[in-house]
């Protein structure tokens, strides 16, 4: 008799491999989504040419022109303490883009892992695998942030500590709800009767397809985890004044309306970051979807 | 599909009508007076427990004291409120007050000596936050009917100025027992009446507290038998709104009569609207740089030089130009103001920046290419106008100039508090607000207790001078004491004041008769709106 | 289905517990003390008024006894009593939670109504204009942060357009309805006070809007990306096929399936918005949840940080319970043991 089990093995070892090549190419085709990877790249360049594109220097201070508008000598104005924002957002990107990168990446895989495989699993490890995410869910992340900053300092570092110990869970409970969606349904009971082990339908067949909704929110929590960092600041956590990073300095200008360079500028930065960001969730999305279905 | 466009526009039209209506009542509002004020530091509306800004505002109103300061630039001149004339005995133990006559509570009991005696004990004995301010009374006793002996323990020259204290204010004592207060020695666990006193005043005052909804709104009514012409307006709403730029909003708007939290930054931009209304007032708020004298916490910062040093190093104009120039310099001791300080006084007192100065003292303190330390401080606002966080970048700006590495620890205000207080810290900027309107608040605070020991400052020759000059009843000698005690603390001391605040209040074009007052906001008594 | 839900709502009591422990335990790892946030800085130095005030919060006991004494409190029913408040958190509770759910509420409703069409429209007529359109909404919604959208909302509808009521749950000068549920839209019904219904829901619209704003986005990309997926299966072929309607087909069929993320992502969204969101709260002067969980954080107030602990914990899991219950009923195929 031949031996279907491992003709079937190769078959699916071959398509993975050459799979994500294949998702590379469909990525590549979409428009949108590499203008947004060209955007990234953009700022992720800016933020490492910082020290000789900024004008000025990003911690220096002109008290007396403190809040003026944007002008000749500085193109996006000028803030509270008279430094130049276009310099400040220049910098800005070498806090915020890594710190939110780090953050939503670790998250999203440690969440999905987690969440599929309770949901595979089913039963009580599903039952007590989600009550523990109910519980970091309601777990006040306010107490954890001033815990974290009072006990361990105040860094960016820090600031990622607590925000990766709450980040988590969305992307548990989504990877789970899709799981248990695939697990009832008839691919993974065709892989079943074909006599693969569970493992490898979960690691082969299960994940890749609950991966989709993840991608989408990691995509759209990017812009989020840099703002998070913001609200992180008034705790004493986050990066320590007076490095510049985007989300504090949004939230300096929050209460000044007249002056609304301030908060507008880096604001922008962040909003150009996030929809890069959900181009490319999107084309991801697109690319990776008819190509994982094994059929 | 269509069951789904249907709900949507079914949502868009209740939501469409909702807001028309909402607004058509709103236009038509009536007559109470619509004050905007951040209410989240409120714990409890009780005179005898309370200790914050915005109870302070409300007792202010509730209730009357004995006797008032006048305001304005005279703060520690007093004028008869509940008693008509007062004395002091030779050796500044013994007061006696003689009461004003004919006098009903807003619940129609008549006010006699008994009240008296009955508020203050308990404010003593309830051991709450303010309890101390009693702290010097060793006993009270009721002459007759009106009139009222207080004996000290000492003599201390700020006694008429605790007097004046919205935490002084005279309750109802046979309402306030009728709804649980005791006056016992015992008190902090036989009185019950403080949910009532959240809720309702047993007070004298030209107003009367009408409920209290919490994060919510706080209402007062005229009192009808208040014992001097009534307030203006019948009823007054003060709603809790924490956010300044929304407080700006809302008195633009016209929805708000008075808004109170308004930064400087924001008020800048609102110059020029005619319907509105800015009045200034000097603020008794500080903000000052302490730095630890103690040599275990950092030897080099223990040196007075070096002190002295970061004195002459800042930018003080730069700090005040941060508020906007909504602040002015605190002198060194107390604040502009009081007993005999004026502004000229303070610009004649304070340390000029002179950086050739600074780094000549450091050179004479062994560190001529500077040195490193931490400077902690709370995230947040302060109460001069504008946050912390901006004057520490200042600062930390300015002595690089001069070799000085400023290292900056954000920490959640509270935090920072705490380890404040147990005396850890090498350096820390934060505020002082007078718990009452006389020099020895201050004073006592820098040399004798509270700050003192956190920076660990003992001077036996300024805490002489302190007590001296705190229990000296005759202002001119006082303030000669004061004076030697300032050239002191700023050669020796540790502190670096950097500002006083102004406030700024908005309010509508058509409101008249508000004037800034600096515990408890202001009177609303004279108040109008037209 | 019934034992299930049984069966959730025992271990929901046990994991709400779960949170109020961590809570305590993390809680003390932040050095404020409750006595730095409520007595001044001389009362601080008195000894009798420190006692004073540590004996009457329980703050002299050993720690694991003021835990205790906060299980045992919770047993019978009580919350305990709020240093911050001076009274039962369980009564502070009560008027606070009212406030979150009404703002909450009225946020997922717009998040539906709004982003659930947009999603499924994209997905139908995907990269037409409708898909651009949702994926600006979408994009904009969620990468402003959220305390400068409800600043800059205020400032145009509420300041220059004047289109909308102002901060607050009601119109100056209104009085708040008779406390009955503690949600100004049934309370001013059951007053029979129209105004005052009127303005409680015109005061909801700008904040809910506000809110929705950050969730809408990612409901209709979800939706949009799950109803893709389920487009391109075999059932669907088959039911097109058939000889249905291209929206007879979508609706009966595909949506169901498609929904499930959705699901998710609004249960975890409405959880959220549970919890209280404090910046929008400030800024919209709004009495809930958000700011009083924030206050008890700050200032240490521990009756206060365990009961909103306890009670969020207890709403997570409810909303949970509720989404695994609404996953069984979309997709058939899903069942609990």
């Amino acid at each position: 008799m031949i031996n279907t089990h491992s003709l079937q093995e190769t078959r699916a070892a071959e398509a993975s491999e050459s799979e994500w090549r294949r998702v590379w190419e469909r990525l590549s085709r979409n428009p949108t989504a590499m203008s947004g990877l060209v955007l990234v790249l953009g700022w992720v360049l800016v933020a490492l040419l910082a020290p000789w594109i900024a004008p000025y220097d990003p911690i220096e201070q002109n008290v007396m022109n403190r809040l003026a508008p944007p002008s000749p000598e500085h193109w996006l104005g000028v803030d509270g303490l008279g430094r130049d924002i276009l310099s400040r957002v220049i910098y800005g990107g070498r806090v915020s883009l890594p710190v939110a990168a780090a953050v939503v990446i670790l998250a999203a895989i440690f969440g999905t892992l987690y969440g599929g495989l309770a949901g595979f699993l089913g039963e009580w490890p599903d039952e007590v695998g989600m009550r523990v995410v109910d519980m970091v869910l309601a777990f006040p992340a306010l107490i954890l942030a001033m815990a974290i900053a009072a006990a361990l300092g105040p860094s960016i570092r820090n600031s990622m500590l607590a925000m990766l110990l709450v980040w988590w869970p969305p992307y548990a409970r989504l990877a789970r709800g899709q799981v248990l969606a695939l697990k009832a349904s008839d691919f993974v009971a065709a892989a079943r009767s074909l006599g693969l082990s569970e493992r490898r339908i979960l690691v082969r067949h299960v994940l890749p397809n609950a991966v989709a909704p993840s991608l989408v929110l990691m995509a759209m929590d990017f812009g989020n985890a840099i703002i998070i960092t913001a609200a992180l600041s008034f705790l004493g956590l986050g990066a320590v004044p007076p490095t510049p990073e985007w989300g504090a300095m949004v939230a300096e200008g929050r209460e000044l309306m007249q002056q609304w360079w301030i908060s507008t500028f880096p604001g922008l930065a962040i909003l150009t970051v996030a929809i890069a960001c959900n181009f490319i969730g999107d084309g991801l999305r697109d690319a990776m979807d008819p190509r994982l279905r094994l059929r | 599909m269509r069951r789904l466009a249907f709900v949507t526009l079914i949502v868009a039209l209740i939501g469409a009508v909702g807001v028309s209506e909402g607004m058509a009542g709103q236009r038509a509002a009536g007559k109470a007076l619509i004050v905007a004020l951040d209410q989240s530091d409120v714990k409890t509306l009780d005179p005898g427990r309370q200790f914050e800004y915005a109870a302070q505002f409300i007792d202010l109103n509730c209730y009357d004291t004995l006797l008032a300061s006048k305001g304005g630039s005279e703060l520690t001149t007093y004028v008869p409120a509940l008693a008509t004339e007062w004395s002091v005995s030779k050796d500044g133990k013994e007061y006696t007050f003689k009461l004003r006559k004919n006098v009903k509570f807003a619940s129609g009991n008549p006010f006699t000596a008994e009240d008296v005696r009955f508020t203050l004990m308990r404010l003593k004995n309830v051991k709450g936050n303010p309890a101390w301010l009693m702290d010097p009374l060793k006993e009270i006793q009721v002459v007759d009917s009106h009139t009222v002996k207080m004996v000290l323990s000492d003599p201390f020259g700020d006694w008429l100025a605790l007097l004046t204290g919205p935490n002084s204010g005279i309750l109802d004592a046979k309402l306030a027992k009728e709804h649980g207060a005791s006056d016992s020695a015992t008190a902090d666990k036989d009185d019950k009446s403080e949910e009532w006193l959240n809720q309702n005043s047993a007070g004298s005052g030209p107003f009367v507290l009408k409920g209290w909804l919490r994060s919510n709104a706080i209402k007062l009514e005229r009192n009808p038998n208040y014992w001097r012409e009534g307030p203006k307006v019948a009823r007054v709403e003060i709603r809790d709104v924490p956010s300044p730029a929304t407080q700006k909003l809302q008195v633009e708007n016209g929805d708000v009569d008075i808004a109170l939290n308004v930064t400087p930054d924001l008020i800048a931009g609102m110059r020029g609207n005619k319907n509105i209304k800015i009045i200034t007032g000097q603020s008794l708020d500080n903000m000052y740089l302490g730095l630890t004298t103690g040599a275990q916490i950092h030897p080099v910062l223990a040196k007075k030089e070096v002190r002295q040093a970061i004195r002459h190093a800042i930018d003080y104009d730069g700090i005040i130009a941060l508020t906007n120039k909504q602040a002015v310099r605190g002198p060194v001791v107390y604040s502009v103001g009081l007993l005999g300080l004026s502004q000229a006084d303070a610009d004649r007192l304070n340390p000029k920046q002179d950086l050739t100065k600074a780094k000549e003292l450091l050179a004479k303190a062994g560190v001529p290419n500077g040195f490193k330390f931490p400077l902690r401080y709370g995230t947040g606002p302060s109460p001069v106008g504008i946050t912390y966080d901006a004057v520490v970048q200042k600062i930390q700006a300015d002595l690089k100039r001069v070799g000085i590495e400023v290292e900056l620890v954000p920490e959640e205000f509270g935090v920072m508090m705490t380890k404040y207080r147990a005396k850890q810290e090498a350096a820390v900027v934060s505020y002082n607000t007078p718990d009452f309107i006389g020099p020895s608040s201050w004073v006592g605070q820098m040399v004798l207790h509270t700050w003192a020991p956190r920076l660990h400052y003992d001077s036996p020759a300024a805490k002489e001078l302190a007590n001296k000059a705190n229990s000296e009843v005759d202002p001119k000698k006082r303030v000669a004491l004061y004076q030697d005690l300032i050239k002191l603390l700023l050669d020796e001391g540790p502190y670096v004041m950097l500002v006083q605040g102004k406030v700024q209040v908005v309010t509508r074009a058509n409101i008249e008769g508000y004037q800034y007052f600096p515990i408890g906001h202001a009177r609303l008594l004279p108040v109008t709106k037209n | 289905m019934g034992r299930y839900i049984a069966r959730r709502l025992v271990l929901m009591v046990v994991a709400a517990l779960g949170v109020t422990l961590i809570s305590f335990i993390v809680s003390r790892a932040v050095p404020t003390d409750p006595v730095v946030s409520n007595l001044g800085q001389i009362a601080s130095q008195r000894p009798e008024i420190v006692k004073a005030f540590r004996e009457k919060w329980g703050l002299d006991r050993p720690l694991h006894e003021q835990y205790l004494a906060f299980v045992r409190n919770l047993a019978r029913g009580d919350l305990g009593t709020s240093i911050n408040t001076r009274r039962s958190v369980t009564t502070d509770l009560a008027h606070f939670m009212p406030a979150t759910i009404e703002l909450a509420t009225a946020a997922i409703v717009f998040a539906l109504t709004l982003g659930l069409p947009l999603g499924i429209f994209a997905a139908i007529r995907r990269d037409g204009p409708i898909d651009h359109l949702a994926r600006l909404v979408s994009l904009i919604g969620v990468s402003i942060p959220i305390f400068w959208l409800a600043t800059v909302s205020l400032v145009l509808f509420y300041a220059t357009l004047q289109w909308t009521v102002g901060p607050g749950r009601l119109g100056p000068q209104m009085e708040a309805p008779t406390f009955v549920t503690g949600f100004y839209t049934v309370d001013s019904l059951l007053d029979g006070d129209s105004e005052a219904f009127w303005s409680a829901l015109a005061h909801l619209v700008l904040p809910g809007l506000v809110l929705a704003s950050s969730i809408m986005g990612l409901v209709t990309r979800v939706t949009r990306s799950s109803l893709l997926e389920v487009l391109s299966q075999d059932y669907m072929r088959t039911a097109r096929a058939k000889g249905l309607r291209e929206f007879h087909v979508i609706a009966r069929h595909a949506l169901r399936n498609a929904l499930i993320p959705t699901v998710t992502i609004l249960g975890l969204a409405y959880g959220g918005l549970l919890s209280g969101a404090v910046m929008t709260e400030t800024i919209f002067a709004w009495p809930g949840l958000g700011r009083y969980a924030f206050q008890s954080v700050i200032t240490n107030d521990f009756p206060g940080i365990m009961g909103v602990t306890f009670v969020i914990g207890i709403m997570y899991v409810v909303v949970n319970l509720v989404v695994d219950v609404l996953y069984a009923w979309l997709d058939p195929r899903i069942h609990y043991a």
